[in-house]
């Protein structure tokens, strides 16, 4: 069988191609060091760029950064769930693994490597390999050392970077000086007694500067602890407007050219009185005219209720009259819901456009 | 559950999220998810849903970034929000998450433009079939179009992050 190109290679990992090459594959890079190497790089890819990928995330509405930390809709935060971390975290592990084995592995990153071995026998091949600058096999252990490390990628970028980036550093164990931080904070995430197996070891770490970053790390981890909390704590104010919002509010329809509020500016140009304004740029809107012909003049659901029964991808809006569903909500701005409204369009509500709801 | 609430309830998050990775504008991005749904709404008949949706709002895209008088008028619209709304020092942690998402966006921008929304389709959990269908490629091509992509993401970003660390350190 011939060697693998990549693009096989990927297509095989992404699991399309059928059973029977996929068993063909697999015989041949058992026995082909050339194509194992190849499979473990895409491997490390493939980690790498869905990592830098949900990086993208989170993106604040209008760019321009906005007031104190707006609480983001539960079901939107991509951070929330401790396994996405995980993955994350074990993700980028098997990039720096891969990468680092492209560089030539330094000194100084042999005594990073060592405190792994705690973690348990997984860990000790990605770090004897990586240490012995041994083939991106590595990168197959890799994950369930990384699961470990599990709270590296929140830790990571919540931890002071400035004192693990150092310019004479190979910029590879940057990865996992962060990783050691993660020894002090995290408390939610999944194996914190492995992780704290690692905090004894770095005092005692030999001193090229690859250990004094460690150490360094290490100290400022534990001062963003009380960083770690205080994100948490932000995130349970997204409680709060379930208190203020929830209730009947009027929809108006696009009526006169200047009163759509644009996209941002919502929450600063109060809606008129009496209901939602529709949420829509004046750069993408077409003409009002076509924009009254798509969505008809008068809202369908002139009136609807924001209730609080929570179900993807939002909380319920009904409508005040029917009860029947006609959309999703979710906090914007701490004192506003913006609703999507199924087919009709998206509103920006201000809770104190809230009206009493009809007797029913 | 009608089947404009299931297509909704089904599809909505993972379009949107797709699309602000592609535009880096949430606001945007619930506008074309909007319009998506919109017009799938007027079909009648929609055999593989994802691909379909995912191709509308692709070319929805495309369609409008061709257009420079939006640039301009985006740019023209963050000026009036800058002014409008006060710009607060955000927390730390936030910088952080700031600075990698301004990593991660230049380093998707030097993608091409096929590259790259194959690469968020696939992170979105279409296969190959439906990529291939969403963006008229063969679906032998998908997987090198893929490696191709990953690999240029990858080192686009390592290269960014070299560059903002030599900044930094001076």
């Amino acid at each position: 069988m011939n060697h693998l190109d990549e693009g096989t290679i990927h297509a095989w990992l992404d699991g399309a191609v059928d059973a029977t090459r996929a068993r063909d594959f697999e015989a041949h890079v058992a026995t082909c060091p050339a194509c194992a190497t190849a499979v473990a790089e895409a491997r490390g890819l493939i980690a790498g760029a869905s990592r830098i990928l949900n990086a993208l995330d989170d993106v604040p509405a209008g760019v321009t950064p906005k007031l104190a930390p707006r609480a983001p809709p539960p079901q939107r935060q991509w951070r929330a769930a401790s396994w996405v971390t995980g993955i994350a975290a074990a993700l980028m592990l098997a990039v720096g693994v891969t990468t680092w084995n492209r560089d030539a592995v330094t000194n100084e990153t042999h005594p990073v490597a060592e405190p792994m071995r705690n973690e348990g026998g997984a860990a000790s091949a990605p770090a004897t390999s990586a240490a012995t600058g041994a083939t991106g096999a590595a990168a197959f252990t890799a994950p369930s050392a990384a699961a470990g490390a599990a709270s590296a990628n929140q830790a990571r970028t919540e931890a002071d970077r400035k004192s693990s980036r150092r310019a004479d550093a190979p910029s590879r164990a940057n990865e996992l000086p962060a990783q050691k931080a993660a020894a002090a904070p995290a408390p939610t995430e999944a194996e914190p007694t492995a992780i704290a197996k690692e905090a004894p070891l770095v005092p005692s770490a030999p001193s090229p500067p690859a250990a004094r970053r460690r150490t360094l790390a290490d100290s400022s981890a534990r001062l963003q602890l009380s960083e770690v909390v205080v994100t948490s704590a932000t995130e349970a104010r997204a409680v709060q407007p379930l208190e203020v919002i929830p209730g009947c509010y009027r929809l108006m329809s696009i009526g006169s050219s200047d009163g759509r509020p644009i996209a941002g500016a919502a929450a600063s140009a109060p809606p008129t009185a009496g209901g939602g304004g529709r949420l829509r740029r004046t750069t993408s809107a077409p003409t009002p005219q076509a924009v009254a012909a798509d969505f008809s003049a008068t809202v369908p659901h002139p009136l609807v209720r924001l209730d609080t029964v929570l179900r993807t991808p939002g909380y319920i809006v009904r409508s005040a009259v029917t009860d029947s569903l006609v959309g999703y909500w979710s906090p914007w701005r701490l004192d506003s819901a913006r609703a999507t409204i199924l087919a009709d369009g998206i509103f920006v509500l201000a809770a104190r456009d809230r009206v009493s709801c009809p007797e029913r | 559950m009608t089947d404009v609430e299931r297509l909704f309830r089904t599809y909505h998050d993972p379009l949107v999220r797709y699309l602000t990775r592609r535009l880096g504008d949430r606001d945007w991005a619930e506008e074309v998810a909007q319009e998506t749904f919109v017009r799938a709404l007027r079909q009648k008949d929609l055999q593989n849903e994802r691909a379909w949706l995912f191709a509308v709002a692709t070319n929805l895209v495309r369609d409008e970034a061709r257009k420079a008088i939006r640039r301009r008028r985006h740019l023209e619209l963050l000026r009036e929000e800058a002014k409008a709304e006060a710009m607060v020092e955000p927390p730390p942690t936030d910088l952080e998450r700031a600075q990698e998402r301004a990593l991660a966006r230049k380093a998707i921008d030097a993608l091409s433009e096929r590259d790259r929304e194959a690469l968020l389709m696939r992170e979105e959990g279409l296969d190959y079939n439906e990529i291939a269908e969403a963006l008229q490629l063969s679906l032998a091509s998908v997987g090198t179009t893929l490696s191709r992509a990953r690999r240029r993401l990858v080192d686009a970003y390592e290269e960014q992050r070299r560059l903002s660390d030599g900044r930094r350190t001076g």
